[in-house]
């Protein structure tokens, strides 16, 4: 690090203690790969197939995850909401969008792979039944939510608005979560966590989805932090793009 | 029990769909948020670079 | 965490790219919020959305089936899935333990339609008969996931 100690500019204190967050960050992406690497040898080689529905059935694995996952990325955009409408600070602005951000590329694969299993097992692609179609309304809120921060000229303005979406559209997420339970529906009831019936997940699949939803929750904190500092390099370069000291100083080349 | 053990084994192509598709999206999006990460932070460098170099000279127009 | 300008959300910021109008874009926005809301509340009322009936519900249905869309579930009774000669067309019933709907299908089954564990669901209608004609078949998920060797062995 000896490039800290001559520098004058302000910036690159800040910057140099992200190159170190930068290597951790680094090592978080080598976790994430690691794990998933076991993890793919645990549903393919490790896990029981299953007694009605085959191979096809080891979809599972990655389809529940990411639905939790997607829970949780819109609890974080529901919490950094909430402490943005009362503190106004940026850092909670910047924590909720890229969670919203990757929630809804997390309920979009959710969306693509369970019509994907639903097709051979149910044998439709999609039906209108309440898990359906709440989740397909849980990922309409969300990118809405995305499409009023894009879509508005004015960026506190967005930000405050899609701060009021983002607790508000949490509603969905316990609706769509016990929809199986609440009603009649094509999909699937709940086989493991509070609600489903005892044992209705065999033991060695249950140790796999476990393993599963940590290997997916180390990717998901790669991809977090990796959406966050990136916001933060853009909101950098926006304050000093108009800084008062570059436009009086230098004329910027791009 | 005999009846269960008719397994559909003609399934495995949508087993391989859901998983290639989910690997596609991810590495694509890591890929695409890498690369523009990658930009941002030269074009703070540039920035930087440019900003010293406005101080050590003084003059208004020595980036040019 | 934060920055020194933190807080600090200039309007000045990048150029926006252009699809529709400020407010076009807030209105697309805002139908979209209210479709889904609507949906929300809709949904919020239990009786409006029973998925389906079962055999034993709609055999004691007595509210007007005529030109109707159900939906049923029941399990397959044994040996009567009878397929036309050189056609498409099936015909079998369903049973909810106490009722027995008789139906018809014009199509391919799905691959768990014929498991003796598998519950279906039929969506159709009532023809000028008793018979359900069905033009969506689907299998339910078995509610336990088992591994293979533990119901073979």
């Amino acid at each position: 690090m000896g490039s800290v100690q001559t520098d004058q500019v302000t910036m690159t204190s800040s910057t140099a203690s992200r190159s170190y967050l930068g290597s951790a960050k680094s090592v978080l992406l080598l976790a994430a790969g690691a794990f998933m690497l076991a993890n793919m040898y645990l549903i393919f080689m490790w896990a029981p197939t299953e007694a009605v529905m085959g191979h096809v059935q080891r979809i599972m694995y990655i389809h529940v995850p990411m639905a939790w996952l997607a829970f949780l990325a819109f609890f974080i955009v529901f919490v950094g909401s909430i402490m943005y409408l009362w503190k106004r600070e940026s850092r909670w602005d910047m924590l909720a969008s890229s969670a919203a951000e990757l929630g809804v590329v997390f309920t979009s694969l959710v969306l693509i792979t369970g019509p994907i299993w639903g097709k051979p097992i149910w044998g439709i692609w999609w039906t209108w039944d309440a898990r359906l179609t709440t989740t397909l309304v849980l990922w309409l809120i969300y990118v809405s939510y995305l499409m009023l921060r894009a879509y508005s000229s004015n960026r506190s303005q967005g930000a405050l608005y899609s701060a009021v979406l983002g607790v508000i559209g949490f509603v969905d997420v316990p609706i769509v979560y016990f929809a199986v339970n609440w009603w009649r529906t094509q999909h699937q009831r709940l086989v493991i966590g509070t609600g489903s019936l005892e044992g209705s997940l065999n033991a060695d699949m249950r140790t796999t989805l476990y393993f599963s939803l940590l290997a997916f929750t180390i990717l998901f904190s790669f991809l977090l932090w990796q959406k966050i500092s990136m916001k933060r390099t853009e909101e950098d370069l926006r304050s000093i793009r108009y800084s008062k000291e570059l436009t009086r100083g230098a004329r910027i080349e791009r | 029990m005999i009846a269960l053990i008719t397994t559909p084994a003609n399934n495995i192509p949508y087993l391989f769909a859901a998983y290639a598709v989910t690997w596609a999206i991810f590495f694509g999006y890591v890929f695409f948020t890498s690369r523009r990460q990658h930009e941002l932070e030269q074009e703070v460098r540039l920035l930087r670079d440019t900003l010293e170099r406005g101080r050590i000279s003084e003059d208004p127009d020595a980036s040019n | 965490m934060a920055q020194d300008t933190s807080g600090t959300l200039t309007d000045a910021s990048l150029p926006r790219r252009s699809f529709l109008s400020g407010r076009g874009r807030l209105f697309l926005v805002g139908i979209v919020l209210l479709l889904a809301l609507a949906y929300l509340i809709y949904a919020a009322f239990p009786g409006s959305t029973s998925y389906y009936f079962t055999v034993d519900e709609l055999a004691a249905f007595d509210g007007e089936v005529e030109g109707r869309t159900f939906r049923v579930k029941g399990a397959l009774v044994p040996d009567t899935f009878v397929r036309e000669e050189g056609g498409t067309m099936a015909t079998f019933a369903l049973t909810a333990g106490d009722q027995t709907i008789p139906a018809t299908y014009d199509g391919v089954v799905p691959d768990l339609f014929f498991n003796t564990h598998s519950e279906i669901i039929l969506q159709g209608t009532f023809g000028v008969s008793e018979t359900f004609q069905a033009d969506t078949v689907s299998v339910l998920c078995p509610t336990k996931y088992q591994a293979l060797e533990e119901v073979t062995t």
